[in-house]
């Protein structure tokens, strides 16, 4: 198997699927593609050529594929949660500020 | 005056808590360290064949579906939560891959090595967060 020409098909047929799907939106869809091809392109070539080899059966290297869109799921989950979790400390603290306000306004 | 003091106090006491959802637990960060373990040890054993390992799947499979139902009851928590869903439900993660294994009856040398650093990864994912959490 040809690596390389197999990774330049692959990104033929991104580009094909973004503006099919993405009419509108299709440069933004296409610029989205790239940076996720180059994000698993390192997984992507090693599995190729073990996939090429035989050391990988189709369904093997197709849930590998998969297992990397699901990292980068996790990965926006993890950045979702920190934020959120960032947010809740943030809000938490102002809270707290406006307690010890109030309650020393309060108090004269 | 008493009476506005004290109705302020409550009202903020009451936003304060329900802000104090999003919290670290070390029991959560301590399970998903379990499940990340035990996953990379099964996994580990799958140029056996399935059935030999059938219980320890089915038991991984529970403590991952406990460990989700667990995080449901914590507020604020809707990331982990989705997370443990995708280790369940993905077609690229924990169960898809046991599913697989027991399909095929045994997983190649290959895929044992590629898939246990893939599932390193994603569970690690969510014990990163776990620690991020307020503490």
């Amino acid at each position: 198997m040809d690596t390389p020409t197999v990774l330049d098909q692959i990104k033929e047929q991104m580009v094909t699927l973004a503006i099919n799907l993405f009419n509108q939106n299709k440069e933004a869809a296409i610029a989205d593609g790239k940076a996720l091809l180059i994000k698993i392109s390192s997984d992507l070539e090693r599995w190729l050529i073990l996939l090429g080899n035989g050391d990988l059966k189709e369904k093997e290297f197709t849930w590998l594929v998969n297992s990397d869109k699901s990292l980068i799921v996790m990965e926006a989950l993890r950045t979702a949660g920190e934020n959120e979790s960032d947010i809740q400390d943030y809000v938490t603290q102002i809270l707290s500020t406006v307690v010890s306000v109030a309650i020393t306004a309060l108090s004269k | 005056m008493k009476l506005p003091k004290i109705l302020l106090s409550a009202l903020i006491a009451l936003s304060l808590i329900s802000c104090a959802g999003l919290r670290y637990n070390a029991v959560s960060l301590l399970n998903a360290t379990d499940i990340k373990n035990d996953a990379l040890s099964l996994i580990s054993k799958s140029n056996e064949q399935y059935s030999l390992h059938e219980d320890e799947a089915e038991l991984l499979k529970a403590k991952v579906l406990n460990q989700y139902i667990d995080e449901t009851k914590r507020k604020l928590n809707h990331a982990t939560v989705a997370m443990y869903s995708e280790l369940m439900n993905s077609n690229g993660s924990l169960y898809s891959l046991l599913d697989l294994w027991k399909q095929n009856g045994t997983l190649s040398a290959s895929m044992i090595t590629e898939s246990k650093q893939q599932i390193d990864r994603l569970i690690s994912s969510i014990i990163d967060l776990e620690n991020h959490k307020q503490k």
